[in-house]
């Protein structure tokens, strides 16, 4: 089930949120989970059955860690809860990845699995990890309730495209947490908002990305215009995702961490990595980075650990080589500019704008196209290096069709927005019309988003099968 | 405030939900003209595969409450919001829905040559052969518009051997229907007038004889494709009493059929009511001719509306549309002898012609 779909916002949500407000406070979570056990089994009935069992490992695991705390039992303990969850996401999500690398590389005939990739399994399995991993450090309390880390896992607002959020951020709300009017009413604002980035702007510029494969007149400026189409549609369908997500689990009384800060304002790709998915960038330098040593290791290692964290982070975003190659690509960007470029780029802080801008839509076309030929072709295209004419007709007519979007994109990708709402919020702090009409904006965004809805046929969620 | 909020929401999200329940079912859309999902029943097989939740969220999207109006919304914001320059590729102009017909293939045009040249070798050999072809609305639409290479396609067309008809001059945008890409009956003087004096046929009823009857309140193929919210139009078709002894046979059915059939502005398609609507074969006799001549029309549905305008002129007319029946398969109902045989399609099929058997 889509956050973004009818039978989600008309006949889902408003079913669990009364159940849930009518259940006494004990028995809230179970509530919670049952919702979310059904939410998943709407999308992915058969692989439920999975997600029961990864909680059920970390719950068995977790509990070992305690019982054994100090002794090489707990670290076993750790092992087997890492290597069942690794395996898990191994066999459903990258074993055909290996096979068919083994085939192509040593001529090998072994037959490929065919198994469907279940929903969310990339977030569900790095939060679990995450849980018994911080309850192995001490950093976490242990769940004694397998309602309280079942309602964790499968909480329905992140459990199929995250953000990821950590056990310990919400371990305390999972026991108790305040249900006011505040936290509902930002829920709603912030479900709302991402609803409107995902349907209006995604969701377009999505229909403007696909049509560089089936278009009969191209030009370099549109392998461009849909080049730039693609990483704004990434940006709007993931932070919109995320936005639904920690819109919802506000409403139930969950504080989600933020995921995105303005990615596209960055003037390194440092930076940019600081602001985008930063929950995934969060857990790898927490479960990865650091237990390789970080920074306060030999150089070498140094730059051996950078490479692998950004290989295991592409690898995460998709079972090909492109996803390899594109996290690869982060690596080197970020060692580079480590090692050389971030005193220049502080300095040019235009041309760093516009290197971030350029550098991010060309590593999308990357991240979009599993063929090192396609690729290849879509590079040569961008840079002139074809036949094709610059311009087209066509070109110019979806040019002028989707200006308006672009360039609503293109502000609502910076903070100018939420800067020009915060002053107005203070200016009219007292003024009940000024919020009268917040609430009015937001519902009509609301409607204006079931039309689309209800007559959408392109509706993907990029980051579903992550 | 944050009460408003709350009460909004969960107001809207609720009567939503209560009035989804509520309201009963409608079985089909007539501005899609599609039947509407039903309700997907409950199996152990349909629940575990997922098809049961997908056609259920198939379900909730036809049957949401308000569902043209938010449709509506949803094309006025593209439009006027987003200034969005075509919906689901129609456009609107000079108050028409047009329809984006892009870009010309080529291999289709001369696929198309081709395919009516290996009908002529076929069964064609004694008949005079005329080809003409109808352009599409878009042709009529702005320059700044996505079109065909209507030159080059017209000069492939006629590069075939055959007479043809050029039919460009008499046509203009006023002759096709604000909402449909068909071509209205009753404007059809000046198609018949090239087509007569090219064809040398003569027709018996004047134009100007012709009774008008008019259906309201039609919405055409377009109306619901682009949810544009237009107002409906008429849809008329010329009856003359000469024209009430015809007799009209549908092979498809085995039956006999009105050259006009009124129940069609009940239905799904109010253009059916031009000799039924699509069909593979339909014979129209008219025993009254003063000509003996047979003309074969094979054709696509914009044949249904000139049709009966020719049945004075000929004795018998055969309406062939091989989107529906393999052209080989013809010998077996067409007695092919020295009939005249037109070629009459609209330029949208030109460029598809693949579909045709």
């Amino acid at each position: 089930m889509l956050f973004s779909s009818i039978s989600f916002i008309y006949y889902f949500l408003p079913v669990i949120l009364i159940l849930y407000f009518l259940t006494p406070r004990q028995f809230k979570n179970v509530v919670l989970l049952l919702g979310s056990l059904l939410f998943y089994f709407a999308g992915e009935p058969k692989y439920t059955v999975l997600l029961l069992v990864s909680t059920l490992v970390d719950f068995s695991h977790s509990k070992m860690i305690v019982k054994y705390r100090g002794t090489k039992k707990a670290k076993a303990a750790l092992v087997s809860s890492i290597v069942l969850n690794l395996m898990m996401l191994g066999v459903f999500k990258y074993a055909d990845f290996f096979i068919v690398s083994m085939n192509q590389v040593f001529h090998l005939q072994i037959p490929l699995l065919y198994l469907k990739l279940p929903i969310g399994i990339s977030f569900f399995t790095f939060q679990t990890m995450s849980y018994t991993i911080d309850v192995y450090r001490n950093e976490a309390k242990v769940q004694n309730s397998i309602i309280g880390l079942g309602t964790y896992v499968a909480l329905f607002p992140q459990l199929i495209a995250g953000p990821i959020v950590r056990y310990k951020t919400i371990a305390e709300e999972l026991v108790s947490r305040e249900h006011h009017f505040d936290n509902f009413a930002y829920g709603v604002k912030r479900f709302i908002i991402g609803l409107g980035k995902k349907v209006l702007i995604a969701n377009t510029l999505g229909e403007l990305a696909e049509m560089i494969y089936q278009t009969h007149d191209v030009s370099i400026i549109y392998y461009w215009m849909t080049a730039i189409a693609y990483t704004m549609q990434i940006y709007f369908d993931f932070s919109g995702y995320s936005d639904m997500a920690i819109g919802l689990g506000r409403m139930f009384g969950f504080h989600f961490l933020e995921n995105f800060n303005y990615p596209f304002i960055s003037r390194s790709i440092t930076e940019f990595w600081r602001r985008w998915h930063m929950s995934l960038g969060q857990w790898f330098r927490d479960y990865v980075y650091i237990p390789l040593g970080g920074n306060k290791v030999t150089k070498g290692k140094w730059l051996r650990n950078i490479i692998m964290v950004w290989l295991l982070t592409g690898l995460w975003h998709g079972a090909s080589w492109n996803f390899v190659a594109w996290g690869g690509l982060f690596g080197v960007l970020l060692l580079v500019e480590k090692l050389f470029l971030l005193k220049s780029l502080e300095k040019h802080k235009v041309l760093s704008h516009i290197y971030v801008l350029i550098t991010i839509t060309l590593s999308f076309v990357v991240f979009k196209n599993d063929s090192l030929k396609v690729i290849t072709e879509h590079f040569k295209h961008m840079f002139g290096l074809t036949d094709i004419s610059f311009t087209s007709k066509e070109t110019m007519y979806y040019l002028k069709s989707y200006g308006l979007t672009f360039i609503i994109a293109a502000v609502a990708s910076t903070p100018l927005l939420k800067i020009f709402y915060e002053k107005l919020s203070k200016q009219f702090e007292s003024s009940s019309i000024f919020k009268f009409l917040e609430v009015l904006v937001c519902m009509i965004l609301l409607i204006i988003v079931t039309g689309y809805l209800v007559d959408a046929s392109f509706n993907p969620f990029l980051y579903f099968r992550f | 405030m944050n009460k408003l909020m709350t009460i909004s929401f969960m107001a809207l999200i609720t009567v939503i939900l209560l009035l989804g329940i509520v309201l009963p079912d409608d079985a089909i859309s007539y501005s899609e003209r599609r039947p509407l999902a039903k309700k997907p029943e409950w199996t152990w097989d349909a629940v575990m595969s997922g098809e049961y939740f997908d056609d259920l969220e198939k379900y909730f999207l036809d049957h949401m409450p308000f569902r043209e109006k938010f449709k509506a919304l949803k094309v006025a914001i593209e439009l006027e919001v987003f200034h969005k320059s075509d919906i689901n590729d129609l456009y609107l102009f000079n108050e028409h829905l047009i329809k984006i017909e892009y870009p010309y293939h080529q291999n289709m045009g001369l696929k198309f040559v081709n395919y009516i040249e290996s009908i002529e070798d076929l069964y064609l050999k004694d008949n005079k052969v005329f080809v003409a072809i109808i352009p599409d609305k878009n042709y009529f639409g702005p320059n700044t518009s996505l079109k065909l290479d209507y030159e080059q396609l017209f000069n492939d067309v006629q590069s075939g051997d055959y007479e043809y008809i050029d039919l460009v001059g008499s046509l203009n945008l006023e002759d096709y229907y604000f909402t449909d890409p068909h071509w209205k009956q009753e404007n059809l003087q000046a198609v018949l007038n090239t087509l007569s004096k090219a064809m040398g046929f003569d027709k018996t009823i004047s134009f100007s004889d012709y009774e008008v009857r008019t259906f309201e309140n039609f919405y055409g193929a377009y109306a619901g494709q682009s949810s544009i919210d237009l107002p409906s139009e008429s849809l008329s078709y010329l009856y003359h009493d000469d024209l009430k002894d015809l007799t009209v046979f549908n092979y498809e059915n085995n039956a006999f059929i009105s050259l006009y059939d009124e129940i069609a502005f009940e239905g799904i398609d109010p253009y059916d009511v031009f000799v039924g609507g699509a069909s593979p074969l339909i014979e129209i006799v008219n025993e009254n001719a003063t000509s003996d001549k047979e003309l074969i029309i094979f054709r696509d549905s914009f044949s249904s509306a000139l049709a009966p305008l020719l049945a004075d002129a000929y004795s018998k007319i055969t309406l062939v549309d091989t989107r529906y029946i393999t052209h080989t398969y013809l010998e077996n109902f067409i007695d092919f002898k020295d009939q005249d045989v037109l070629f009459l399609y609209s330029t949208l099929v030109v460029n598809n012609s693949v579909m045709l058997k």
